[in-house]
């Protein structure tokens, strides 16, 4: 089993951005591999609302479909704030994305761009194209691991026992 | 330690009732400092009456240098954040008494991580100290319902959130 990573990383960063009229989704650390995530973590410079956290599949440069999330709800602003228990499916490559309905995630300089579109996203919509906002990152971050493959005999115990 | 509910978390999901618990630690707890933090007074006057900046047409600042100035210009607030939250899915047939039974034991659980762990800044080293108190193998009641059933019960939990707070 792999551990799987996606996202900048839920540090204490210098800036925050209003924003809850926006889907984000953030080119910063790719998922590295296929499973699930179970844990996400945030840090907000004022406490939020409503905020949805989830995968999308990378296309083309501002381009990106839906593909899972996890409705988080309220978050408490001042400190990293880590969740566990989610299942969000998740595929290699797949970019980390959000949408809050208040609130103001911090952000910093990144080598990586945000992108950006007004509207809740987190639906089954097919492709869709972003707004480059810039070079930055948000402090989110999710964990989890791969599915491993399940030995012969769990699913076929009915052929070995004739 | 204490654990609540947190009824912004509560969804149906799978023909269950997906339950928040958030973990508090109390002043003379493990590691109180890191969670006991001040934020902006979103109450305040001052936060109430908006940035008078520059703003773009979608209404976010344009100079984001000068908007992180007027936030940290704010009354702030002390504020004792949760050291941990973590999500349940639940029967819509679970009873009261196994609903705090569960919220007991990943308070205990969650609090000895947390107790045990340190601050890091490493990436993935706080989130690794705190899912040791993650026990996968718990066998609390998952028996599952119809959506209206499970919507139902989860009304229920948010409207006695209260009835469920628990205390180690």
């Amino acid at each position: 089993m792999t551990v799987i990573d996606i996202g900048g990383g839920a540090t204490d960063r210098l800036y925050s951005w209003d924003h809850p009229t926006y889907s984000v989704v953030e080119q910063d650390n790719p998922a590295n591999d296929t499973g699930v995530l179970d844990t996400m973590e945030f840090w907000f410079k004022t406490s939020s609302t409503g905020l949805k956290c989830g995968t999308f599949s990378y296309v083309a440069t501002g381009k990106c479909t839906y593909r899972a999330h996890a409705n988080i709800g309220a978050v408490t602003a001042g400190s990293k704030q880590t969740f566990t228990g989610l299942s969000v499916a998740v595929t290699a490559n797949d970019l980390l994305g959000y949408k809050i309905a208040d609130g103001e995630m911090e952000w910093g300089p990144s080598s990586t761009v945000c992108w950006a579109l007004t509207g809740d996203h987190f639906i089954a919509e097919g492709e869709k194209t972003y707004v480059t906002q810039g070079s930055y990152s948000s402090s989110m971050n999710a964990t989890g691991a791969t599915i491993d493959a399940q030995p012969f005999v769990r699913f076929y115990p009915h052929i070995l026992a004739h | 330690m204490y654990a609540e509910i947190e009824t912004s978390g509560i969804e149906v999901q799978d023909g269950l009732v997906r339950v928040r618990f958030a973990f508090f630690c109390e002043p003379f707890d493990p590691r109180y400092n890191e969670h006991h933090v001040q934020v902006p007074d979103v109450s305040s006057n001052e936060f109430k009456a908006g940035y008078q900046g520059k703003i773009d047409e979608r209404g976010s600042p344009v100079d984001q240098k000068d908007y992180d100035k007027w936030l940290d210009s704010l009354p702030h607030v002390w504020r004792n954040n949760p050291f941990h939250n973590h999500f349940d899915l639940v029967s819509a047939d679970i009873t009261d008494a196994e609903l705090k039974a569960l919220a007991d034991k990943r308070l205990a659980d969650f609090g000895k991580a947390w107790g045990e762990g340190f601050a890091s800044d490493v990436r993935g080293e706080a989130c690794k100290q705190i899912r040791k108190g993650w026990d996968r193998n718990d066998t609390h009641n998952k028996t599952k319902a119809d959506y209206d059933r499970c919507a139902i019960k989860g009304l229920d939990i948010a409207a006695r959130a209260d009835s469920f707070k628990r205390v180690k």
